[in-house]
């Protein structure tokens, strides 16, 4: 008897495993269920003002995740009258889970997603709510420059609000103190480029009798999206941002414009004279940043603040002076513009089924714009993060706001000093003169026309097509393709959809003109 | 693992079959207490093996999320047509082929002549020291591995790369150069995986019968003629069924550890079906096309089990079922 119980109970030990495994699941989905109760909430209007809203958001996670409730998040839910609920989701492959996410129909009610040939299929698909029509009834948010949001529009329709960043971010730092003893110059053609990165690599800048600094490092995204170093050098000498349009409408890309070429034969022979990191292919970013606080390499194309790598730099180098200019070539000061968002938070109609609490969530990003939110997602808590003093306010610790205060900053909306911020932050020379390179870049910006044309080509296969020109580069460059070589892959990439993908962009330009 | 199949095997149908339905139903009421601990196992295998298996239907669909599986027209073949007339599809096979049959002559016998080597350690407690040493790269995930093979390997300052250079005068771009790129997956692979693989074999190799051996000393038998005449037909069968189980997962070449391993320079030897579903599935968001893929590859994969059983059994093996 006493054997059959322990049978029985075992039995039943592992029947509840294999329950409570199911039961993880539910769990999830009754999470899911919660977020409905709260849809119910808004629907009925007596109690949509004063109930808080419930809102889940997921973003991307840049450092440690920020903890649940803390008192930016308090802030924020107080003066919005919201609940709030982050999902941090890791920078890399962030594109990938979403698309996960989507497959898996578990959304939240407003998910950060990138201009990507996926979403905007989705966007087609009308998964996500059509924001245009409702921005004019929001006043911070209808004060916004047109270009942020037309910048990620689909077929002429917005489907979510764009997370704002400068459209002209990079700019040329540099070892100034290295410059100044040699007697270099920054360099503007693609010659003084190469004399400066050969005098650096060779002339032991750093005195310690090593052949171990360089003028410039490449990582093993060197040439991807828009923070392409090629583009940008090539830009700079006067080439096109990604595709050159000329005026029947004939699209170009900028691997086939001379401008471009010369800048990959500029590193095909710093390649070859070892004058650059000969591993670029296989290192990662951070091994690149590594070096440059150490304090081996001279110059950086980069969307960072000077005064961030010169603080860096200080603690390996104390007598290190970084400099910042902008990006001037033989052409002049020219900047590839960038999108102008580090994403698009949009609202997924399965998760936000009425009006009535889409318009709630407009009014929730509509007063992240409000003054007192500017202050708080920019700077943080007074007190804990900043001082103000006089006409200025003071950073405090700027520990805690990396930890605490930049994850909103970098996930809600916000235009920083751009708009409605009524003391400015006091900040280093260095920093201001950084600040004041990007808000100049404005002027400058070369914009890429392709960038909101719809191509099927594109949609299709449009990663693949990248990657083939992308790695045909790194070959080039480290000396594996010969120029017939690389005009050979040129062709492949024409044949495998590139000519088709010209003559879409070119058909979608001229419709849009019209 | 031989005599484990034997016991499984004769189970059920211990007396002769007389009324197949009356005595398996009569077995099922004898035993019913094992019959009941089996549930949780054939639960799992319904729930988390069998229900999901729907989604394969995805592979002959126009798949799109926001419209569901009821909402997606179906298509029949397309996806296959694609995958098979892609001009990527030739490098994609060969790729696989080529890692996956390098995997079978390279590593497959490397943890069978580990274990015979530690098999003939005198010293039970050196022995134990060793194995637990080898099992420990098995935990060490690929992120690591890879990281570590950086360091060591990379042309700025990489510790072998700089011994290299100095016993040489040159260097070897091992991460870069695409005929680097098989010999760095194997040797990662058995660096990784080799003394996990001995788990078994050594198991296998504990069961032989002790006095064979004495019997082969006394008949003058050299170490390698034992080798020869006891050790390795002992553990023949586990090593043909292990091979087997290889062959289901013949065109698995690990995704994790490919993917950090491609570069720019490597892609058309690295890339394979793994890193081709990801890239078009994850990435790209094309999921009943990636879903072709990995059904293929599945497919495969049931065939070369299927057939290497049969084969087995033809000569006299005894097969997985």
């Amino acid at each position: 008897m006493k054997k059959r119980m322990a049978l029985l109970m075992g039995g039943a030990l592992l029947a509840t495993t294999v329950l409570s495994a199911c039961g993880s699941n539910n769990e999830q989905n009754a999470a899911g269920g919660n977020t409905d109760a709260a849809k119910g909430n808004t629907n009925s209007p007596a109690v949509e003002d004063t109930a808080p809203l419930e809102l889940s958001i997921a973003v991307h996670q840049a450092a440690e995740a920020p903890a649940k409730g803390n008192p930016m998040e308090q802030a924020i839910e107080k003066y919005t009258n919201t609940k709030l609920s982050f999902q941090w989701i890791p920078n890399s492959g962030y594109d990938e889970k979403i698309n996960v996410m989507i497959a898996s129909g578990e959304l939240p009610k407003i998910l950060k997603v990138s201009y990507v040939p996926n979403i905007i299929s989705a966007m087609q698909a009308d998964v996500f709510w059509e924001l245009g029509p409702y921005l004019q009834d929001y006043k911070n948010l209808a004060a916004q420059p047109e270009t942020y949001y037309d910048n990620i529009k689909v077929d002429g329709k917005l489907y979510g609000l764009p997370v704002f960043r400068n459209v002209g971010r990079a700019a040329l730092q540099y070892r100034k103190d290295w410059f100044d003893e040699s007697g270099l110059q920054v360099p503007k053609t693609l010659d003084d480029w190469y004399n400066v990165l050969k005098a650096v690599a060779e002339g032991d800048p750093d005195k310690n009798g090593k052949n171990d600094t360089y003028g410039f490092m490449l990582d093993k995204n060197y040439n991807q999206n828009v923070f392409s170093t090629l583009t940008r050098l090539s830009v700079m000498q006067g080439g096109p941002n990604k595709w050159g349009v000329d005026d029947q409408g004939n699209f170009t890309p900028e691997f086939m414009t001379p401008e471009f070429t010369d800048t990959l034969n500029l590193f095909r022979k710093l390649y070859a004279e070892k004058l650059i990191n000969q591993d670029f292919a296989v290192t990662d970013s951070q091994t690149v940043d590594k070096a440059y606080e150490a304090g081996r390499v001279a110059l950086r194309i980069s969307g960072g603040n000077a005064q961030s790598m010169q603080s860096n730099l200080e603690k390996v180098v104390p007598t290190a002076v970084m400099d910042v200019v902008g990006l001037e070539g033989s052409a002049g000061i020219r900047v590839p513009a960038e999108s102008g968002n580090a994403g698009i938070l949009a609202i997924p109609k399965s998760s936000v089924q009425s009006e009535a609490e889409l318009k709630r969530i407009m009014t929730f990003f509509d007063q992240l714009l409000d003054k007192e939110m500017v202050n708080l997602i920019n700077k943080g808590i007074e007190g804990t993060h900043y001082t103000v003093e006089g006409d200025y306010t003071l950073p405090l610790d700027k520990d805690a706001d990396a930890k605490e205060v930049k994850p909103y900053r970098d996930t809600l909306l916000q235009r920083g000093e751009s708009y409605n911020m009524d003391k400015l932050m006091k900040q280093t020379e260095l920093f201001e003169k950084n600040n004041k390179v990007v808000t100049e870049n404005e002027k400058y910006v070369v914009t890429n026309p392709a960038l909101t044309l719809i191509s099927n080509t594109f949609t299709e296969r449009g990663s693949e097509l990248e990657q083939m020109i992308t790695d045909a580069e790194t070959k080039y460059i480290m000396g594996k393709l010969d120029e017939a070589g690389w005009n050979a892959e040129i062709e492949k990439w024409k044949q495998a959809g590139g000519s088709g993908l010209m003559e879409e962009y070119k058909e979608a330009y001229l419709r849009n003109k019209k | 693992m031989k005599q484990n199949v034997s016991i499984s095997a004769g189970l059920p149908g211990t007396k002769a079959p007389r009324g197949k339905a009356d005595t398996l139903l009569r077995d099922i009421i004898r035993d019913k207490w094992l019959y009941l601990m089996l549930l949780p196992g054939i639960i799992y295998f319904i729930i988390f093996k069998y229900v999901p298996m729907y989604g394969v239907s995805m592979a002959f669909m126009d798949y799109k999320p926001y419209t569901g599986f009821l909402g997606s027209p179906w298509v029949g073949f397309k996806h296959f047509e694609r995958f098979f007339s892609e001009p990527q599809f030739g490098m994609l096979f060969r790729n696989t082929v080529i890692l996956a049959v390098y995997n079978l002559v390279f590593f497959f016998p490397m943890p069978i002549i580990l274990s015979l080597m530690l098999n003939e350690v005198r010293r039970a407690k050196f022995k134990n020291f060793v194995q637990t040493l080898i099992y420990i790269p098995h935990f060490v995930s690929w992120v690591v591995v890879v990281g570590i093979f950086y360091i060591l390997l990379t042309t700025e300052n990489g510790i072998l790369n700089e011994l290299l250079y100095q016993i040489t005068g040159r260097k070897i771009a091992f991460l870069l150069e695409a005929e680097w790129f098989r010999t760095m997956i194997i040797t990662q692979s058995i660096w990784k995986e080799i003394g996990w693989g001995t788990v078994i074999f050594l198991a296998a190799l504990a069961g032989v019968d002790l006095q064979q051996y004495e019997a082969a000393r006394i008949d003058g038998a050299s170490r390698w003629r034992q080798l020869w005449h006891i050790t390795l037909p002992a553990i023949r069968s586990t090593i043909i069924i292990l091979f087997i189980l290889r062959l289901g997962n013949f065109l698995d070449s690990g995704f994790e550890h490919i993917f950090l391993m491609i570069t720019p320079t490597n892609r058309e030897v690295g890339e394979v079906f793994d890193t081709y579903v990801y890239t078009k599935g994850m990435t790209q968001g094309q999921y009943s096309y990636s879903s072709a893929v990995g059904l293929f590859k599945s497919a495969v994969g049931l065939v070369l089990v299927l057939g290497s059983n049969w084969l087995a059994k033809k000569f006299g093996e005894e097969g997985v079922y």
